[in-house]
């Protein structure tokens, strides 16, 4: 049975405290441009505010094509994210406890985290997708179902979009992946 | 081989696990801030710069003007220039140096873009309150403009200006760019003297220009006081006021119950300036017509403009305010029309009011960076005339006096108070300063700006009181404005000659009335430029302050639901309310109507009420995006309002003809702009 060392401390606290720090920051981020428009307009979706943004704004210039209303009152998912995040927060620390202990239980749990951090950009590309092709039929402007503009540089209408995954979704797989840099190391180490 | 080849297998690894990791956290933290850091590449300068020169005919001046005022779109003026708009009624708001009119503020006369005085009872209210009993006043004449002060320093919260026509004054925020409150000063009938405030602004100073009829004891009420016009009736019972209107900055009102009054002779007062520093505590306005005429061309007398221009000096007015302010404490003022007034003869003999002879029909009375001197334009002779406020505060300590004038106010000897006279040119109307001890004058018939040098402590050089420099202007020259002149710290940099005529400086000319012209004057090297021939399209401006950009700081957009008249919450504004209530009030059935806009509805967008209802309408702007302003007129019923973003506003009309109207965003807003619209049904009364 190993003891508790620095060694292994530091790693655990590392990879606790970068899934913990992913709290501040939002997981997927939209930027739209527009000629018209000073600043851009800035949707976040953020693990514990959940949407953040000039939504109103947002929402006006989404009525004219047909775009639903975005009301976070009317998203029930939203208030899984914080829940969804203790549980990084928690299965991180379990995992990293297990790193070099238990190795199956390790690579499950591991397996677990991996399928749960991708969970929550695949939900939501799929929830946008659902939004882009639901198109009020009453419309002023009529406009195709579309793809969703989820991650990286896009033009649709007069707006310049850019999209990206944010800090709270790459801070807990960088977390994994520190996990898995030391599991490859100790197994070279002893073997 | 062996050993080098397994460090090599394990860099190899540990570069790339760390490299991934380096890559995420890289890519992560780029794609955050990607969208700030997008900026497109300098564009070098195009070779045939020579050319458009050439083609432009353009001469090296030129393109350095050119290069001196262009402000690129989305880039900050260095300062804003309030101008007065004349008997337009308005301000003018124009940045420097591009010389872009940016707004043209409603003040005195309605405005519809503004929704000023078109049913939107905010502004029907103001312009009702500053109407005089007799007439519903829609005209001003605005002359000169002010801006708020703190330690004397233009602060960029609050601009003031005068109206001649009817002495009126305004309060206009800088947070939103409106007239926030108007007041008629009371026993006056006409005012040039202001605005000017006191160094915090505790006051609104203001000197009336031509004597109002004053019945004993009563003062002048417009409309209701009649005294024959005799030239024994009017040395008697004609007078001037001096009006120290008290400002309430936290609620944007004049405050007439904490204000006062001087009285003064019925001389015709010119512009005036409320000192600071050495001067702190004192105003200074100046006067023509100490001749006492009253004209009568047709009555075998010569016109006031020779009668009024006999005598070889007319008298600078020296007001010690805080010892009024002392006086109306002490309960020795009267009250008068609402405003407690200090009497001429309080006002001599508790100290307040004294003369000093100044070169006869002066014009502008202005006050140097230090607070040291008061400087005269001679107007009528070539001579702009600097006096020292140490040597008139010591004079009056001494009670050193040449005599009295006939209503018994003492009079400084010339030479007593006298610091230099400049011979500067012809006509030399007024002075402002810049941050290095200089002055400039304009000289309205010699047609030129001239530069002299001030003295200590303003000017520490060895030529004191010496024009150094003059520039002629295009034409003739009526006030100037230099940055922040008549404040302790001048910024330098720029002057503007407010020029009355432009003659054949706009090709094409615009019929027989022609524009104004603002010229922008270079004053930063030694000899000044000519930069910029800006007309103006509405008139005729006087006066102008300008203030460095960064000190205004204005709203975005209001908080949904503000009332601009207080920065308030709007009463009526119930978040999420819509309809039509009808209801009696005081015996008078009223429609209230709580409204929204947004882009690009109308909500409701059908009103249906009764011929003879007071129509009430609460409009809430519930937009919070910058410049997503909406406005809302009815057809045929003259009703127009601007509601800008989070404003709440309300529109009031009676619907006195029967019929079904239009009404609509008269803003355009958004690709369904026209769509924006609704119905007012009247229906007929039984």
């Amino acid at each position: 049975m190993p003891s508790i060392s620095i060694s292994r401390t530091i790693p655990l606290l590392a990879s606790i405290t970068l899934t913990a720090a992913s709290l501040l920051f939002p997981f997927w981020v939209i930027s739209m441009k527009a000629p018209f428009i000073q600043e851009p307009i800035i949707i976040g979706i953020y693990p514990l505010q959940g949407l953040v943004g000039d939504l109103q704004n947002l929402n006006i210039v989404n009525h004219y094509v047909g775009l639903g209303e975005i009301k976070p009152e009317n998203i029930p998912e939203l208030q899984f994210i914080p829940l969804l995040y203790a549980l990084y927060i928690l299965l991180i620390a379990v995992i990293a406890f297990y790193n070099g202990r238990n190795n199956k239980l390790f690579k499950a749990l591991l397996t677990v985290y991996i399928i749960l951090l991708s969970a929550l950009p695949v939900y939501s590309y799929m929830w946008m997708y659902r939004y882009t092709h639901t198109i009020d039929p009453k419309a002023p402007i009529k406009l195709e179902p579309f793809d969703p503009p989820f991650f990286g540089v896009y033009r649709l209408a007069n707006f310049d979009i850019v999209s990206y995954l944010g800090p709270a979704f790459f801070l807990p797989l960088i977390a994994a992946i520190v996990q898995i840099a030391i599991h490859i190391r100790r197994r070279r180490r002893y073997s | 081989m062996g050993v080098e080849r397994k460090e090599k297998k394990g860099v190899s690894r540990r570069t790339f696990l760390a490299s991934t990791l380096a890559g995420i956290a890289v890519g992560g933290v780029a794609g955050f801030s990607v969208s700030k850091l997008v900026s497109p590449p300098t564009p070098t300068l195009p070779p045939d710069i020579q050319n458009i020169i050439k083609e432009r005919n353009l001469q090296p001046q030129h393109v350095e003007a050119a290069l001196k005022t262009y402000v690129p779109g989305a880039q900050p003026d260095e300062f804003l220039m309030f101008s007065s708009g004349g008997h337009s009624g308005q301000v003018m708001v124009i940045g420097v140096p591009s010389m872009r009119i940016y707004k043209v503020i409603a003040v005195f006369t309605p405005e519809p873009w503004q929704g000023y005085g078109y049913g939107d009872v905010k502004t029907m209210e103001l312009l009702q309150k500053a109407s005089n009993g007799m007439r519903f006043l829609t005209l001003g004449d605005t002359h000169h403009p002010e801006i708020s002060r703190t330690n004397a320093e233009y602060d960029g919260e609050w601009l003031f200006i005068g109206d001649k026509l009817n002495a009126r004054k305004a309060a206009i925020s800088l947070k939103d760019f409106e007239t926030k409150d108007i007041i008629k000063l009371p026993n006056t009938q006409t005012q040039h003297g202001g605005a000017c405030t006191t160094p915090n602004t505790e006051y609104v100073a203001c000197g009336s220009q031509f004597p109002a009829p004053w019945e004993p004891g009563r003062g002048y009420k417009p409309g209701k006081t009649y005294i024959k016009l005799t030239e024994d009736n009017f040395r008697e019972y004609f007078r001037g006021t001096v009006t120290f209107t008290r400002f309430d900055r936290a609620r944007g009102k004049f405050d007439l119950a904490n204000s006062f009054q001087i009285e003064i002779p019925p001389y015709m007062q010119d512009l005036e300036i409320v000192g600071w520093g050495p001067s702190d505590g004192w105003t200074f306005l100046n006067s023509i017509n100490t001749e006492l005429a009253i004209g009568g061309v047709l009555e075998g007398k010569p016109p006031l403009e020779i009668a009024a221009s006999q005598k070889d000096f007319d008298y600078l007015h020296i007001i010690n305010w805080k010892k009024a302010e002392q006086v109306v404490r002490q309960g020795k003022a009267k009250e008068i029309n609402g405003i407690k007034v200090i009497s001429l003869e309080t006002a001599i003999k508790e100290g307040i009011l004294f003369f000093a002879p100044e070169p006869k029909s002066p014009h502008g009375c202005d006050i140097t960076p230090s607070g040291r001197y008061v400087v005269i334009g001679g107007k009528l002779e070539p001579l702009v005339t600097i006096y020292d406020v140490e040597k008139i505060k010591r004079a009056i300590a001494d009670q050193r006096f040449q005599g009295e004038d006939p209503y018994g106010v003492p009079i400084l000897r010339f030479e007593d108070v006298k610091a230099a006279q400049i011979e500067v040119g012809l006509g030399p109307l007024h002075d402002e300063f810049d941050n290095l001890g200089h002055g400039y004058v304009s000289c309205f018939i010699s047609n030129e700006v001239v530069k002299y040098s001030l003295g200590p402590p303003d000017y520490t050089g060895d030529k004191p009181f010496q024009v150094v420099d003059r520039i002629p202007i295009h034409y003739n020259v009526g006030h100037i404005c230099t940055t922040e002149s008549n404040s302790p710290s001048p910024k330098g940099r720029y002057l503007v000659a407010l020029n009355k005529w432009s003659v054949d400086r706009f090709q094409p000319p615009t019929g027989p009335l022609l524009p104004q012209n603002f010229q922008l004057i270079d004053i930063t090297g030694e000899k000044m430029r000519i930069l910029y021939d800006m007309p103006i399209g509405l008139g005729e401006p006087h006066y102008a302050k300008m203030i460095s950009v960064n000190k205004v700081k204005p709203l975005e957009v209001y908080p949904v639901g503000t009332d601009p008249a207080t920065f308030q919450k709007h009463p009526k504004y119930i978040e999420g309310k819509l309809g039509v209530e009808r209801k009696q009030e005081n015996g008078k059935w009223v429609s209230e109507v709580w409204m929204t806009v947004v882009r690009s509805t109308i909500t409701p967008d059908i009103v249906r009420v009764k011929q003879g209802d007071l129509v009430r309408l609460y409009i809430t702007n519930i937009e919070t995006t910058k410049d997503a302003t909406h406005g809302f007129g009815v057809a045929e019923y003259n009703v127009q309002a601007s509601i800008e973003p989070g404003e709440t506003t309300t529109v009031e009309f009676v619907a006195d003809h029967p019929g079904v109207f239009c009404f609509y965003c008269v803003e355009f807003c958004s690709p369904l702009h026209l769509e924006m619209a609704g119905w007012l049904e009247v229906e007929p009364a039984e």
